[in-house]
């Protein structure tokens, strides 16, 4: 079994989990339908068709799953507002995972005092209200969808940095981080080559839980009006536009909401697989 | 290196006391040590745990836990690494002097291959490329008797031995060819039949590449082995010090011979005792105002309890620090 780094044999666990390579063929599937099933209708989801205004579910017609209150297709604005939110989820996860590891890695690593600062510097963010936040940020970067994923990575990439900075904590005191700076290797060269590698578990583990918390945190500020705004959709938006019919018609709520519950699950699943493929107590 | 062939010496430590800042107060492991260390030389230091003797190559290094503080003076080819600045260090750190750790099972990345983790030195501080850096790591990995190096080198740690490891360790310290190695008890991990295999190699590739060596150990058998020059630590001070032989021959200090008749000797046969000295290491604390070995020596007189003996010569290229070998 040669050349199997920690990280390929932690995959391989991975991939003996049923669940969880079921729900990546899931996602894999609703992240196709949303980026390729536009194309296969004749008209955008921004296209009013007058003849069908408020059509309900007719798998025989041009609006499969019929259309809302403008003679939208509802189908395709679902699978467009998709790409949004699976794009910002995952841009963001990215994103907020990326600046939160560089930070706790430089912090748990530096430790002392610049540790103390940075990490009092993250629990004063912590402390801000979200949504308040949110709104602030917007104001401050007026609005669009810029100043919504400035945002949610604003407000999510605390978490990560204090994960990963208990892990370069402990990682820092190892030998082989001794062995480093007597080899003469600069504090920037070990960060980077040594303890960011040694926290991937971790932060693989949390970035897959991570992009669902993204996509929500999308759908709950576009559901109350401060994120992705009309017409544009997202899945927030449409769930919200979903809830004011919903005593007459529950299909404009369900598609939507069923696919963001769905997409949910595929990703929690996946998380839940990849922490046991990857976490050393749990073996 | 002029001020090096001047004196002669390679490293010359002087008054090199540590000490680490506690809750209960300051707690002092090294007490003003002083040594020199010939080009290609190897100098053991022994003594039981505690005695500081790690401490030592770790202040060297600049590798002290936060609160610990080094001070006097150790000159490495007319550089006081003492008073280096970390940046500074680290041009030298990896470069004219390199360490091997206790624990091969962690001294080693486990998410870099094992070449790589070679290469990396290499590329930092002699600026080669990706691949022949590579090639240097790999030839490095065939004369520590890696079996298969080029393979090998691509393989990650889990993947190897602890006594494969250590030999890793070896040929990362030595690929930068250092003038000085700083070994901590490279063996006292390893399988006691490994173990003599894996120090003779480090001794031959240091003697090869002319490197001298700083071995730390509380393994008498393995300075009997490798080193030319020998001190003897206990409590932080040097009790004694001379060449190995001679040394081993005739301890001038109750506490070297009491460590060399607590270490079993081939043909003695199965009768004898092993020897053990009484009492147990100091461990922290203040300084006692004398000798620290005062309270464990069988031969104690009134006035080590009060008085510090001097480290004085009593021969060639030897000294002891104790007041019967002094009043002698």
């Amino acid at each position: 079994m040669a050349e199997m780094s920690p990280l390929a044999l932690q995959l391989r666990r991975f991939r003996a989990n049923r669940l969880a390579m079921g729900s990546v063929v899931g996602l894999g599937l609703i992240v196709l339908a949303c980026f390729f099933g536009p194309y296969a209708f004749p008209f955008t989801g921004e296209d009013a068709d007058f003849d069908y205004i408020s059509a309900p579910i007719d798998l025989m017609s041009p609006h499969p799953f019929g259309t809302d209150e403008f003679g939208r297709d509802l189908l395709v604005r679902v699978l467009e507002g998709g790409q949004v939110s699976l794009i910002i989820g995952f841009l963001g996860a990215v994103v907020a995972g990326g600046i939160g590891v560089l930070y706790g890695a430089v912090a748990g690593y530096a430790g002392g005092r610049i540790d103390s600062l940075m990490m009092r510097a993250v629990e004063i963010l912590y402390g801000f209200p979200y949504v308040i936040l949110v709104i602030l940020l917007s104001l401050l970067l007026g609005g669009g969808n810029a100043a919504l994923f400035a945002a949610i990575v604003f407000t999510l990439w605390l978490t990560p940095a204090v994960i990963v900075r208990a892990q370069a904590q402990s990682l820092a005191k190892r030998e082989f981080i001794a062995a480093a700076q007597a080899g003469g290797m600069t504090s920037r060269q070990i960060v980077l080559e040594h303890i960011v590698p040694n926290c991937m578990g971790t932060v693989i583990v949390y970035g897959s839980l991570l992009v669902p918390e993204v996509i929500l945190s999308e759908s709950f500020l576009s559901f109350l009006g401060i994120g992705i705004k009309e017409p544009q959709a997202s899945w927030g938006n449409l769930i919200q536009a979903g809830t004011s019919e919903m005593e007459t018609d529950l299909r404009l709520l369900l598609l939507p909401g069923s696919l963001l519950a769905l997409t949910l699950f595929c990703l929690n699943f996946i998380a839940d697989g990849l922490r046991d493929a990857l976490d050393p107590n749990d073996r | 290196m002029p001020l090096t062939q001047m004196t002669g010496n390679l490293l010359d430590v002087r008054d090199l006391s540590v000490s680490f800042r506690l809750a209960g107060g300051v707690m002092t492991a090294v007490d003003r040590v002083s040594f020199t260390v010939k080009p290609g030389e190897v100098l053991g230091i022994v003594g039981e745990s505690g005695s500081g003797k790690s401490q030592i190559l770790f202040s060297l290094m600049g590798l002290l836990a936060t609160n610990g503080r080094a001070t006097g003076q150790a000159m490495l080819q007319g550089q006081d690494l003492l008073a280096l600045s970390p940046r500074a260090l680290d041009g030298v750190r990896g470069v004219t002097m390199s360490m091997i750790f206790q624990d091969p099972m962690t001294s080693l990345n486990p998410y870099k291959r094992v070449g790589d983790q070679l290469a990396e030195g290499l590329r930092a501080h002699k600026g080669l490329d990706r691949t022949a850096a590579w090639q240097a790591a790999v030839q490095m990995l065939d004369r520590v008797r890696i079996p298969d190096a080029a393979m090998c080198a691509t393989r990650y740690p889990h993947e190897f031995s602890g006594g494969m490891r250590q030999r890793v360790m070896i040929a990362m310290a030595l690929l930068v060819r250092p003038a000085l190695l700083l070994a901590d008890e490279p063996t006292t991990a390893l399988d006691v039949t490994i173990q003599a295999q894996v120090l003779d190699l480090m001794a031959d590739l240091a003697r090869d590449i002319g490197t001298a060596i700083i071995l730390v150990t509380h393994d008498l058998g393995v300075v009997a082995r490798l080193c030319d020059r020998l001190i003897v630590l206990y409590g932080g001070r040097i009790m004694e010090e001379g060449s190995a032989e001679p040394l081993f021959a005739a301890p001038a200090h109750p506490y070297s011979s009491g460590l060399l008749h607590a270490t079993p000797r081939l043909g003695d046969g199965l009768t004898p005792r092993l020897g053990t000295i009484p009492g147990t290491p100091r461990s922290g604390g203040a300084m006692l105002p004398g000798c620290p070995f005062a309270p464990r020596c069988t031969v104690k007189l009134p006035v080590c309890d009060t008085l510090q003996p001097p480290l004085t010569a009593i021969g060639p290229g030897r000294a002891a620090a104790c007041h019967l070998t002094g009043a002698a």
